[in-house]
């Protein structure tokens, strides 16, 4: 019943007998970033030693007050940075998102009952003195506006001038910062500072402030979070979305590991309330359980999907997000873009579980995988044969008890809790003889 | 200890691989199917008695599980063939890349580089055991220590201590925390590769002082790999560059060769 089939089963499923009529159930709902408060999203491509890196904004405050200051491991000219637009990350979200599937019991005295499969659809900043920055020992490196962004690139000789730097420039640098800085300025890497230029913000016509992307060529293949976990401020989640042109990507000083996936809930889960309270709830317990890991919330070719929370990326998407290699054609044949493979890490971090910054490599790894949850509607209808009656008093009962037991494991939740909020089951006598 | 110092390590290093290698399946789900296992093992079985047949030597099955075991634990394919391909080239490696009458290589850690040198369909996975099991490898491997002796584990024992101070003394010129060269040592595939793989006797110079030498050259090359050249899994690659400098320390400290048949206990606590 639950066995995933791959794209090509499914568009020949005619020529072959019912049986694999049986797909991944349908897509009822997904568990997208909105879930979590305060995440930060990151669309990471990589391809050899080049790295696209897109920043997702979920900025809301007045942009007045927007500054971002990022590591970056090479000086990023203009021509290296572009913006992306809000909607493309958010599609890439929802389609990479946790899903919720549901199925319906059949009536067990109607044999070959079949649904049918239905495939996924057709996929379609004011200037500064430059010689305030030399006291300082501070080089501007490249300094530009692109957008609605006053952009700088800085290196320095030691944490403090250029903090001395920020903070004479209207950046609010977190009490602490001073060591990780001197530690990125030693290890040579260089940062990436933004501020809007209200006017220019003005002009653009967005309501929201676009997501920056740099790309560069370095070996290094990271993530800088330590800057982020300065401010302890409790745990932040990070969405990781990798897009290689055929591999998986884990990160290689932390473990990386699958989410529970593809088990049976309870009904009543299906409401989006609480679809979104078991996702919660379930990360914030598997965090728990497995200390620093980072974990894999999707892992697909990005040609398919299913069932799909979203469509597939189309090409000119995914080039927008920095899979350069992508070719534009690969539309042609009514399916998604081509070459493209996409993992979606999501990392709940801080000082003490995360210390270091999350370095990755892409993998061999080809193999599907997808946060998947299944609702089974169990079939309620007029036993008419000796299976019904198997099926009403034993099977039915005993699958709601399963999937009561995985939402309480997944979870933490009370099972006791859990079983109040179960339908009550119809049940038939024993006795019935069906024998006329 | 009568009954220790008759214990082949090879049957102890045997009994802790195939113990992390369930652990890794059951628990840390690695992404290694039975078909993987039986080509991993069979073609080095096949490769091994092929060789011997050739050579006309004696079959060592022991040391071949030994390296068919580093491979699953160390190596990840999604196919068997670049798999069984690791182990065969480590067991060929064994008599093919010879000097002075003994092999250059470690031959899983020869299987192992190759293959990720020569296809993406491999890969080494160092952060696949998490931080929990590294103190249950400490102690496995403190336990082959004490079962070989610490002179023969010279080249393990001199690379912890090297690669954990150059660690801490880029740490502490950083001005980073003492929790992140502590997160970096807490790696399994680390200490998998120090005290089952850098402590083979057969492929570290004989000499005690050979050995101490060689095992701070691997850290020092292993670091410089990882934070220079930013190459995950540097360690490997610095023992395969790095082995065939054994000949030299050889020559140059005239020393007994080790074999497995002798006693390999330090010869005073042996009855």
């Amino acid at each position: 019943m639950k066995k995933i089939i791959s794209a090509a089963a499914l568009l020949t499923a005619s020529l072959l007998p019912t049986h694999v009529s049986a797909f991944c159930g349908f897509y009822v709902a997904k568990a997208d970033t909105g879930l979590f408060n305060e995440s930060s999203q990151v669309v990471y491509a990589r391809n050899a030693d080049r790295s696209i890196v897109t920043m997702g904004s979920d900025f809301k405050g007045d942009v007045k007050e927007f500054a971002m200051v990022i590591p970056v491991p090479v000086v990023v000219q203009k021509e290296q940075v572009k913006l992306v637009n809000n909607s493309t990350i958010k599609h890439l979200d929802a389609y990479t998102a946790p899903r919720l599937v549901e199925y319906f019991d059949d009536d067990p005295c109607m044999q070959m009952m079949y649904s049918k499969a239905t495939p996924a659809p057709p996929m379609a900043a004011p200037v500064p003195a430059k010689t305030r920055a030399k006291e300082l020992g501070v080089t501007i490196e490249a300094q530009y506006t692109l957008g609605e962004y006053d952009i700088m690139v800085l290196s320095g000789q030691e944490s403090t001038g250029l903090i001395t730097w920020l903070t004479e420039n209207g950046y609010k640098i977190p009490q602490g910062a001073e060591p990780v800085i001197g530690s990125y300025l030693k290890q040579n890497m260089k940062f990436f500072i933004a501020k809007v230029n209200l006017k220019e913000y003005s002009k653009t016509g967005f309501t929201q402030l676009r997501p920056i992307q740099v790309n560069y060529r370095e070996k290094r293949f990271m993530l800088p979070i330590r800057l982020g976990t300065v401010n302890s401020t409790g745990k932040q989640d990070l969405f990781i979305y990798a897009l290689t042109p055929k591999g998986r990507v884990e990160t290689t000083n932390y473990r990386t590991v699958k989410l529970p996936s593809d088990l049976e809930i309870p009904e009543y889960i299906k409401d989006k309330k609480q679809f979104a309270n078991f996702y919660r709830d379930m990360f914030r317990n598997q965090v728990e359980k497995e200390g620093g890991a980072v974990f894999l919330e999707y892992a697909w070719d990005m040609n398919w999907c299913d069932p799909c929370a979203a469509d597939p990326l189309s090409s000119k998407e995914l080039q927008e997000l920095g899979a350069f290699w992508v070719k534009p054609e690969a539309n042609n044949m009514g399916g998604g873009a081509a070459d493209a493979y996409v993992t979606r890490l999501h990392v709940r971090y801080d000082r003490e579980t995360f210390p270091e910054d999350l370095m990755f490599q892409t993998t061999g790894n080809t193999g599907n995988y997808q946060g998947r949850y299944i609702v089974r509607h169990p079939w309620q209808g007029e036993a008419s044969c000796p299976a019904a009656n198997e099926y009403l008093n034993k099977t039915a009962p005993k699958q709601q008890d399963e999937a009561a037991k995985n939402l309480a494991k997944m979870t933490g939740w009370n099972i006791n809790e859990i079983r109040k909020q179960l339908p009550k089951l119809k049940k038939v006598a024993s006795t019935t003889s069906w024998t006329e | 200890m009568s009954y220790l110092s008759r214990l082949d390590p090879r049957h102890y290093q045997l009994t802790v691989q195939t113990t992390l290698l369930l652990w890794g399946i059951w628990v840390l789900e690695f992404p290694i199917t039975w078909q993987q296992i039986l080509a991993v093992i069979g073609t080095a079985l096949l490769t091994q008695r092929l060789f011997c047949y050739l050579f006309k030597l004696p079959n060592l099955l022991l040391s071949t599980l030994n390296t068919s075991l580093s491979v699953l634990l160390l190596l990840h394919a999604q196919a068997a063939l670049w798999l069984a391909v690791a182990a065969a080239l480590g067991i060929a490696s064994k008599f093919l890349l010879r000097l002075d009458g003994k092999h250059v290589f470690n031959p899983s850690n020869f299987g192992i580089v190759i293959a990720l040198l020569l296809t993406s369909e491999v890969w080494a996975a160092p952060g696949q055991w998490g931080h929990g099991l590294w103190l249950f490898l400490l102690i496995a491997g403190s336990g082959l220590v004490g079962l070989v002796g610490w002179r023969t584990m010279l080249a393990t024992v001199s690379f912890l201590l090297a690669y954990t101070s150059l660690l801490f003394l880029k740490a502490w010129w950083l001005g980073d925390p003492w929790t992140i060269p502590q997160h970096q040592l807490q790696n399994g595939s680390l200490l998998l590769f120090s005290f089952f793989m850098l402590s083979d006797p057969k492929t570290t110079p004989a000499h005690p002082l050979g050995r101490v030498l060689f095992g701070v050259s691997v850290a020092l090359l292993a670091v410089w790999l990882q934070f220079r050249l930013f190459l995950p899994n540097a360690f490997l690659y610095a023992l395969l560059a790095l082995s065939p400098s054994v000949f030299l320390f050889n020559r140059w400290l005239n020393y007994p060769a080790f074999e497995w048949s002798k006693p390999i206990t330090k010869p005073e606590e042996t009855p």
